[in-house]
């Protein structure tokens, strides 16, 4: 393996995982996002029920 | 903080983390001089100590940030220990994976067992221990856990950081007694790569904050619905 392949991995390697951690945390804030909203409609139709 | 301001702070620090990342890479390829003996792989390090300082600076505010819970018990505080602590993880993983990769070619070995080495994996493995105990223990429990846990792993830090001059090792030292070892073209990239590297660990801890924002909103709503169910 040259040094210029190294280098290539390494620089890869960053970009690879902080994109993978970027998508993953992108994911998870709109599936939480889904369920605040869907507990915040539950919340507002149980309020209503009991006026 | 007003939601003007959070939203500002949401925009500014992804966008101040692009602008020095793609000016940090053009330091390193563009402007910073080829190293004599190691040739193009010396690129390697400006990253790879970007991100170690990136993971020391996450690590000191899961330290400060689990002091603050266990005075204050306010979950925000182990939201942000929590959030310091993954990204943390994150930027240290990426040490280890850097560090060999310019290893083998200058040293002929991906990994020795040198004592910068063994304590950074030793602090790898401490911060994936405290992941470990916030899985394991969900609650209030898990956060008082991972809070004196938090506080104790830190001693490692130091240890890292002192281990080459403790220590007869063969890892380069590149800071010495306040005077930097480096030719004087590589340190504006060096700069611009930390700066690069901090922004980003700020984008990111903000970003898994805010998730643990929304998993407490959660955790709140559901605790609601519990007691307005008859």
């Amino acid at each position: 393996m040259s040094k210029l392949a190294y280098l290539f991995a390494a620089y890869s390697a960053i970009w690879a995982a902080v994109l993978i951690y970027l998508v993953r945390l992108g994911m998870r804030r709109r599936a939480l996002e889904a369920r605040v909203d869907s507990l915040e409609r539950a919340a507002g139709s149980r309020q209503e029920g009991g006026m | 903080m007003g939601i003007a301001m959070k939203k500002t702070l949401d925009i500014f620090f992804p966008a101040a983390a692009l602008a020095a990342v793609i000016s940090a890479l053009a330091a390193v390829f563009l402007y910073a001089p080829v190293e004599r003996t190691m040739g193009l792989v010396q690129k390697i390090f400006y990253f790879h100590l970007g991100s170690a300082a990136a993971a020391f600076l996450a690590f000191t505010v899961v330290l400060v940030s689990s002091v603050f819970y266990l005075v204050s018990r306010s979950p925000r505080w182990d939201t942000v220990a929590l959030a310091a602590a993954e990204t943390g993880v994150l930027f240290c993983t990426l040490v280890l994976i850097t560090g060999p990769l310019w290893a083998r070619p200058v040293w002929g070995k991906w990994w020795v067992w040198d004592p910068r080495l063994t304590t950074t994996l030793i602090l790898w493995f401490l911060y994936v221990g405290y992941m470990v105990i916030r899985e394991a223990l969900p609650g209030p429990r898990g956060a008082l856990a991972a809070g004196v846990f938090g506080i104790l792993a830190y001693v490692d830090v130091p240890i890292v950081y002192f281990s080459i001059r403790w220590w007869r090792g063969i890892h380069p030292v590149v800071i010495r007694g306040g005077n930097v070892g480096l030719d004087a073209g590589m340190i504006p990239p060096l700069i611009i790569s930390l700066a690069a590297f901090v922004l980003l660990l700020a984008a990111l801890t903000r970003e898994r904050y805010n998730i643990g924002n929304l998993e407490l909103r959660i955790q709140q709503l559901e605790v609601s619905s519990k007691e307005d169910t008859p």
